[in-house]
């Protein structure tokens, strides 16, 4: 019996133990490398922060245009699908593709690969010149080899090529803004 | 006749003939010089700087001063328009090889010489002022041994005058000085590269003109240059045309265009638009009309297919940009005409207009006689103004109005939509065109009255964007929008080939078809699947505007 009983409180451990260790590695601010990424559209440089707390991933966008700087954040639950109001997505702004004024999108997301990559899916409604339509999105954020690069990878339904963003970790003490 | 009568009539027959033209006509005889691209304030801007002074002096009654930038300057036209001046008007030039050459030919033109601060740039406009008024030309310091040397006498020295003043001090000496002296009607803002490159290429039409030239901000968080900025825009006479660009680094397009639009007048770009004191000595030449390449009647109507109608434009005034690029006339492209040109560039309106190619379609634009942004026209101005485009776009048998608004946005943040009263006022103006469009990236206007549809731009190709990624945006764009016929307008912008989007069309999915803008604009009268809309109050705004 407490062999059993150790063995569980082992297990109940260790899961979170190798959880949290693997995921601390996204937490961070990451700068997008636009040399070796696919090229962003009316933005002209990109900062992501991810804040890991518990099942909750926090994914803030910390985009620039010339002086114009936009944040905007999806927190998603691994655990769980969540509805995010204005579910923020990096929009290529030279298409007449708008986000509604107000919108909730239900999100879901899971670890995968060792919880080294991240996986986020939703669907989202978008603004277009014949009226209304949607777009399911997907992505995956994958942590690369040494944890010092973070690979997005991104699916339109709408769009036969996906669009990749290579970002790298900048130092913990480095708050600059893209 | 005695031989005294005989040799003065002689003589004024010779040189009328060699200096004045025949009446009405600009001389046969001139002169052109080649510059290259350095426009450090450091290197070889102060030279050209003196040189484009010196031109705006010589051009003053005659046209005698042409200049050829490089092929890689922003306006591309010089070296084609030079060719034109010979082949079409006859135009014998000779080539000056030197500053030191030219200020022998033209310093007759002028009475003296003025010095700028070269540790303060702002203080060359005040010297292009000066130029203009006291027929100066502008030099610095280290030039002044050389326009010495040609006999001509200092007019004004700014060495010191403006050391450790904001642009606020300056401009406010300089108004105090020279503001009731200069012309009402044109006003220079010589803006655009500020610091250790500056391009006034403009200057010499500024200078003919006797115009005051500045580079206040717009910016409301400048206020002090602001209130200057306005008082001189509510001193120009109604219907004024600021000539120039914004200052760079100071305000924004937006806030430039936004301010001088709500007094009602017209912006005429570049800062670096060269040659214009020449250009201006020229009319079209004798029997020239413009025929545009129409496609419909202004009455015709078209019946769509389920297709995916695509149509080209280029708006970044014509000069610049796509029309050298390689591949012109593979597609359908339709080109906004800077229409004042008509006034003052006549000859380069007919330089395009007579290489053109069948794909080529001018429409009238941006936003009325001059670029400006309508949302801001005073009421009582805008019918006035729109008159007088639409004689523009009668003399340049245009159809289609492009119109343009990004005051409350910066570059693509912010809406860029027009209000509803905008609309009704430009279908009230424009009766007999065949549709509007509107935008610059995309915008979301969209209307259909009397058969004539107001089109916004769905897709904004930027020039460094990959080809692949404009074949993906799109494709997707065509996804997105599946009701057929689906009306795809995009603007392309100056500096893209066509031969690029030659390949891009090839990569496109579905039933596409590119068409000339005027029977895009005839299919997407004949079957709305486009949703009405205006701007609406409570569209995003990056920029708030001014307290007035």
């Amino acid at each position: 019996m407490k062999a059993l009983l150790f063995i569980c409180l082992a297990v109940s451990l260790l899961v979170p133990l190798s959880t949290t260790a693997a995921n601390s590695n996204f937490d961070g601010r990451w700068r997008l490398d636009t040399e070796r990424s696919s090229a962003l559209d009316g933005w002209t440089a990109m900062d992501l922060i991810l804040k890991i707390d518990g099942d909750k991933v926090a994914i803030e966008h910390d985009m620039r245009w010339r002086t114009t700087r936009v944040l905007e954040t999806n927190t998603v639950n691994t655990r769980k699908t969540v509805s995010i109001s204005n579910f923020f997505r990096i929009e290529q702004r030279h298409m007449a593709v708008y986000p509604p004024k107000k919108s909730k999108s239900k999100v879901s997301s899971k670890w995968l690969d060792d919880d080294r990559t991240l996986r986020v899916e939703t669907t989202v409604p978008v603004e277009i010149s014949q009226g209304k339509a949607t777009m399911r999105l997907y992505y995956e954020y994958r942590l690369g080899v040494g944890n010092d690069t973070l690979t997005l990878i991104e699916l339109h339904s709408t769009r036969n090529t996906p669009l990749v963003y290579r970002f790298r970790k900048l130092p913990s003490d480095d708050n600059s803004r893209p | 006749m005695n031989r005294v009568t005989k040799f003065l009539l002689l003589s004024s027959v010779i040189i009328g003939g060699f200096i004045s033209p025949t009446f009405g006509q600009p001389a046969k005889d001139a002169w052109v010089m080649r510059f290259d691209g350095d426009w450090n304030t450091a290197g070889g801007m102060p030279e050209k700087a003196m040189l484009i002074s010196l031109q705006g002096l010589a051009n003053r009654d005659e046209a005698r001063l042409y200049i050829i930038h490089p092929h890689d300057f922003q306006w591309e036209i010089t070296e084609p328009l030079y060719d034109f001046y010979k082949r079409k008007h006859g135009i014998r030039f000779k080539e000056i090889e030197s500053a030191d050459q030219a200020l022998s030919l033209f310093k007759r033109y002028a009475k003296g010489y003025v010095v700028w601060d070269t540790t303060i740039g702002t203080t060359s406009n005040v010297a292009f002022t000066i130029a203009g008024l006291e027929d100066a030309i502008v030099v610095t310091e280290d030039q002044i041994p050389l326009v010495e040397k040609h006999g001509l006498k200092p007019i004004d020295d700014l060495r010191g005058r403006y050391t450790g003043q904001t642009h606020t001090e300056i401009y406010a000496d300089a108004i105090e000085r020279y503001w009731d002296l200069c012309n009402r009607d044109k006003i220079m803002l010589m803006g655009g590269h500020r610091g250790r490159t500056m391009q006034p290429a403009m200057a010499d039409w500024g200078i003919r003109e006797k115009m005051f030239f500045h580079e206040l901000s717009a910016d409301p968080e400048e206020a002090d240059e602001v209130a200057l900025n306005r008082k001189l825009l509510e001193d120009l006479n109604v219907g004024a045309t600021i000539f120039g660009w914004h200052p760079y680094g100071k305000d924004t397009e937006e806030q430039s265009t936004m301010l001088l639009s709500s007094y009602g007048h017209k912006m005429e770009g570049l800062h670096n638009l060269p040659n214009l004191s020449y250009n201006d000595h020229f009319e079209f030449t004798e029997g020239f009309k413009f025929t545009n390449n129409h496609h419909v009647d202004l009455d015709e109507k078209l019946v769509s297919e389920k297709k995916v109608y695509i149509s080209f434009v280029q708006s970044d005034s014509i000069g610049i940009g796509v029309w050298t690029k390689p591949g012109r006339g593979k597609l359908p492209f339709a080109w906004q005409v800077t229409m004042n040109w008509t006034k003052f560039s006549p000859a380069a309106l007919e330089y395009f207009h007579e290489s053109a190619t069948p794909n080529d379609y001018f429409i009238g634009g941006l936003s009325g006689p001059g670029y400006m942004y309508p949302n801001n026209i005073p009421k009582d101005r805008f019918p006035i103004l729109m008159n007088e485009a639409k004689e523009l776009m009668a003399i340049l048998d245009e159809h289609v109005m492009e119109i343009m608004d990004n005051s409350v946005a910066d570059g693509n943040v912010g809406t860029v939509d027009l209000w509803e009263e905008t609309i009704d006022a430009y279908y009230e103006a424009f009766p007999d065109v065949i549709g509007f469009i509107n935008g610059y990236g995309p915008a979301r206007t969209w209307d259909l009255r009397d058969n004539r549809p107001m089109m916004s731009y769905d897709y904004y190709i930027d020039p460094k964007r990959p080809r692949e990624e404009v074949t993906a945006d799109l494709n997707e764009l065509i996804a997105l929008n599946s009701n057929l016929p689906y009306f795809l307008l995009v603007h392309v912008r100056e500096s893209n080939d066509v031969n690029s989007l030659v390949t891009v069309v090839e990569n496109l999915e579905g039933p596409v078809e590119v068409v000339p803008l005027d029977r895009f604009l005839k299919y997407a009268a004949g079957n709305k699947t486009y949703k009405t809309r205006y701007r609406q109050p409570d569209d995003p705004v990056h920029f708030k505007g001014y307290e007035f």
